[in-house]
């Protein structure tokens, strides 16, 4: 693990796409995730750590669970009961895990969900933290599809991050918050992808920090998008998917 | 005599009425001792044996999965002569016949030992998180319901119920020398033998959660106070209070430790 900013070296890749709101993360996320599964890293662990569950819809996947509920009810329980109650959620939290997980053929999948319970719960969190860890090692690899930046995903999800994608789309606000994932993790954990930036625009990345590649505007993809379609369903051919198994290349993984 | 010596004799009922139905009933007789135990087993059994999950596609058949039901717990009894020591039940198809199935689940732990007592519950439950434990067994479990999977790998090594059973008479036995005596119900069979067997379980948590609460009761706990501390004025009082009982507690063990001596 990497002392100054708590990145884990290569294990395994336990993927983080992080960005501003709207750049294309989600999008990013499901194409990366299907190139994964063609490319062999399976079995793979989506986690969609978007509280409405964006993900899980551009890939046509629902979740009857999710982490949060899974939380929701702990916190309830122990408020109920005590320490007992506590105690015993606690012991029911892998139970309740793997139900949250939603499990198919070369891939499973992890909704974080909308917290009802408002308040830190730093416990309650961590107890969560360490049950997601612990499916970790099953699965090949790791892609979560972040809500927001690298500190969220230490905090909520898993410690294990390998490497961050930040998603760009050109702008000053998208480049910021790249700056902000740059200063907490440091650059040689982080790549970035282009996403829906004009060809004559010449993106001042941080030092030290890679262009994986860029994905081109694509009007099947924008198609797709609005109907609501699962984008694994695109054509194969699809412009903005050979963009990404590009970038997967460059990601150094198989 | 304990508490649950009723409930042990209406699992012989509750077995014996399923034979009476014409369900599909196994016994088996294993070996008392645990070195016995575990020498007869297919899989490697002891700490980290099965680290993580098995997923899905890795599994072989899943038991007791939300949807289908489940039901699970732990009696005993001061009378191990009540406990058929070694005796595994199993009622309803067995790991082989249910390639790629998902079959309800039924399992009821049995034991005995002149020393048993409400003290020793909080143990017996704790040995029994075993989800790390058996090699090519995940097992997640929740109040009285519980929710396993056999990996393909594991099944085709022939593990089956009997192992299980093996598996967990060695594991208890290892981890608590004050069992005597031990035996194991597994029950497959379908969702309403299942649901018989939650009509008993309900019984007896109640007198578990009693048992519980007794056990807290003794902590300086009172588990039975719903208000929410956090919020609490007076949480600060009782935290003080609770500091206290747990050094007296502390001191109270020390000398008995030194008494012992």
């Amino acid at each position: 693990m990497c002392e100054e900013c708590g990145i884990h070296e290569y294990e395994k890749p336990v993927i983080a796409v992080c960005g501003k709101g709207g750049v294309g993360k989600t999008v990013f996320s499901a194409l990366l995730s299907k190139v994964l599964l063609e490319e062999g890293l399976k079995p793979l662990l989506l986690v969609d750590a978007d509280p409405v569950g964006g993900l899980m819809s551009a890939i046509g996947e629902y979740a009857v669970d999710t982490l949060a509920g899974v939380r929701d009810r702990f916190i309830s329980e122990a408020r109920r009961g005590g320490k007992t109650g506590a105690g015993e959620a606690a012991d029911q939290l892998d139970y309740f895990i793997l139900k949250a997980l939603v499990e198919r053929q070369n891939y499973s999948l992890l909704a974080m969900g909308h917290n009802e319970e408002k308040g830190c719960f730093c416990p309650a969190n961590k107890l969560l933290k360490n049950a997601i860890d612990g499916l970790i090692p099953v699965f090949k690899g790791v892609l979560i599809d972040a809500e927001a930046g690298i500190e969220q995903i230490n905090r909520d999800i898993t410690g294990r991050v390998t490497r961050v994608i930040a998603v760009v789309d050109g702008s000053k606000r998208s480049m910021d918050t790249l700056a902000m994932v740059v200063n907490l993790v440091g650059s040689s954990h982080v790549s970035v992808v282009a996403n829906r930036v004009l060809t004559e625009v010449v993106l001042q990345l941080p030092e030290g920090v890679d262009l994986l590649g860029s994905i081109p505007e694509n009007d099947v993809l924008r198609q797709f998008d609005r109907e609501g379609r699962p984008l694994w369903q695109l054509p194969p051919e699809n412009e903005a998917l050979t963009a990404v198994r590009g970038i997967a290349k460059a990601l150094v993984l198989f | 005599m304990t508490v649950f010596d009723a409930y042990i004799l209406k699992i012989a009922e509750y077995v014996e009425d399923m034979r009476a139905q014409g369900r599909r009933i196994a016994v088996f007789n294993v070996p008392a001792s645990v070195k016995q135990l575990k020498e007869g087993l297919p899989v490697r059994v002891g700490p980290n044996a099965n680290p993580g999950i098995i997923l899905r596609e890795d599994t072989y058949v899943e038991l007791g999965n939300p949807e289908v039901g489940s039901c699970a717990f732990i009696l005993f009894t001061d009378k191990p002569e009540l406990v058929n020591d070694g005796r595994i039940t199993v009622i309803g198809p067995d790991i082989k016949d249910s390639d790629n199935k998902s079959l309800p689940f039924g399992q009821v732990l049995l034991m005995g030992g002149t020393e048993l007592g409400g003290r020793e519950h909080e143990e017996l439950k704790y040995l029994g998180f075993v989800g790390d434990q058996i090699e090519g067994y995940m097992v997640r479990s929740y109040t009285r319901s519980i929710w396993s999977r056999v990996s393909k790998d594991a099944a085709a090594k022939g593990f089956c119920l009997e192992s299980l059973g093996r598996a967990l008479m060695s594991i208890y036995k290892s981890g608590n020398t004050k069992i005597e005596s031990m035996e194991a119900l597994f029950v497959t069979s379908g969702r309403g033998d299942i649901k018989e067997l939650d009509d008993i379980a309900t019984q007896v948590q109640k007198i578990t959660r009693e048992i519980v609460r007794e056990t807290w009761k003794i902590r300086g706990y009172d588990i039975d106070c719903a208000n929410d501390c956090s919020s609490c004025s007076d949480k600060p009082v009782c935290d003080d209070i609770r500091e206290v009982l747990r050094a007296k507690e502390k001191n109270e063990q020390k000398g008995e430790e030194s008494y012992n001596v």
